[in-house]
């Protein structure tokens, strides 16, 4: 990049990207015949089946203790008609963006351990939110997996801000966030929102990673960004992957208060997690 | 008077203040002695904490219980302390994440993988 990267706005680097300026051909193809209202289970499921590597996986999620259902699943047909169409929304999501991202040079930030980070946040804002009885825990699943989406753009686009950024957190240490504003004039979350805007997800995503290290900025959606803001947290002292930033982020105790949560639930959430985790990151990661 | 999880709890001890539900239906009142199925019971109505009288706590359940090797903790809390340092120690959700984290790390050292979490 030619350009001296304070002018440069995080959008600009979702348009620059082939891999960023437009979503995954299956998940356009999954999201249509999703909303169109004259769609049925198996319309759905033709569109699925059409990746065969999407399907398999989606099967083998919906068999894992993450649903816990007691009989087997064994067709896509019938996968959707038990967890929905949202959550299939979710995971097929989910499993199109890690591939989409996939030939990230490994050598600045492991892509495994990112995404293990990623889907860390992602089952532990489920878990949260299932205990906040939010409506519809699902949405948090891709919040989740998306929350740092922002760090691999930046990786990929400016690989020499972000080589001097995570120098800078390893040598004289501070909040990644605060060092990639620093050096870059904006953090890997409002890049995160600046693809998720181009994406056409919806506003409440954006909102999410845009905030989800200031969950106090987000004026329409503070209880869910609180919620990937905690989750983040969580991750990061469970030790589940890496998001590349080497400490657990401040917590902001305002928002916290905001969830009325005891502290009581954290080992409960803690154990459900790390089972859910250990069962499903296998099959997402793999292929 | 102290606040304890629910997994720590043993039959006998005494409770400090009523247990409700989320309704606020009491379970038990104060002053009872705990029994096997009060526990079972407060583990149905999702009850996560409950306030005991101090004295009715038996020492073996804190952290630096005799079992754990103290050379070993040391190590984990250091560690931890590092993954933390831009952390509030003194709010309850990290001290909790902490406590959480240290007693992982712990586990995941030599002869430690049977440690009692609670």
């Amino acid at each position: 990049m030619s350009t001296s990267p304070k002018a440069l706005r995080p959008k600009d680097m979702i348009t620059g990207s082939t891999r960023t300026s437009s979503l995954p051909e299956i998940f356009i193809m999954i999201n249509e015949v999703v909303n169109d209202p004259t769609s049925s289970f198996s319309d759905i499921a033709q569109v699925v089946n059409l990746d065969t590597a999407l399907s398999a996986r989606l099967l083998k999620i919906v068999n894992s203790s993450f649903y816990s259902f007691p009989s087997n699943i064994e067709t896509v047909t019938h996968a959707i008609a038990v967890i929905g169409t949202e959550q299939l929304h979710s995971l097929a999501l989910a499993t199109t963006i890690i591939a989409n991202f996939k030939g990230i040079p490994d050598k600045m930030l492991n892509m495994n351990l990112f995404w293990r980070h990623s889907m860390g946040v992602a089952i532990i804002a489920r878990n949260l939110a299932i205990h906040c009885r939010e409506t519809n825990p699902e949405r948090f699943y891709l919040a989740g997996i998306l929350h740092d989406i922002g760090r691999l753009i930046i990786l990929e686009n400016l690989p020499d801000e972000a080589k001097e950024i995570i120098t800078r957190q390893k040598e004289i240490g501070g909040v990644m966030w605060q060092i990639e504003r620093e050096v870059l004039g904006f953090d890997h979350g409002e890049v995160g929102a600046a693809l998720s805007h181009s994406w056409n997800l919806p506003l409440s995503l954006e909102e999410i990673i845009g905030n989800h290290h200031n969950p106090g900025r987000s004026k329409r959606y503070p209880l869910e960004t609180t919620i990937i803001h905690l989750a983040d947290i969580i991750a990061k002292a469970m030790e589940l992957g890496s998001s590349g930033d080497i400490h657990v982020p401040p917590l902001d105790e305002k928002s916290w208060e905001q969830l009325k949560l005891p502290t009581g639930i954290f080992s409960a959430i803690w154990n459900q997690t790390e089972t859910q985790f250990n069962e499903t990151i296998d099959i997402i990661l793999s292929g | 008077m102290r606040k304890i999880r629910l997994e720590q709890l043993t039959p006998g001890m005494k409770l400090a203040q009523d247990v409700v539900n989320f309704s606020g239906q009491v379970l038990l009142y104060k002053g009872n002695p705990l029994q096997p199925k009060d526990i079972k019971n407060f583990k149905a109505w999702g009850v996560l904490e409950v306030v005991v009288e101090s004295s009715s706590l038996n020492s073996s359940n804190s952290l630096s219980n005799n079992q754990i090797d103290g050379k070993l903790l040391v190590e984990a809390q250091n560690e931890m302390s590092n993954l933390f340092r831009h952390s509030n120690l003194s709010h309850p959700v990290i001290s909790e994440l902490m406590r959480l984290s240290t007693l992982n790390k712990l586990k995941q050292k030599p002869g430690m993988e049977n440690v009692n979490v609670y």
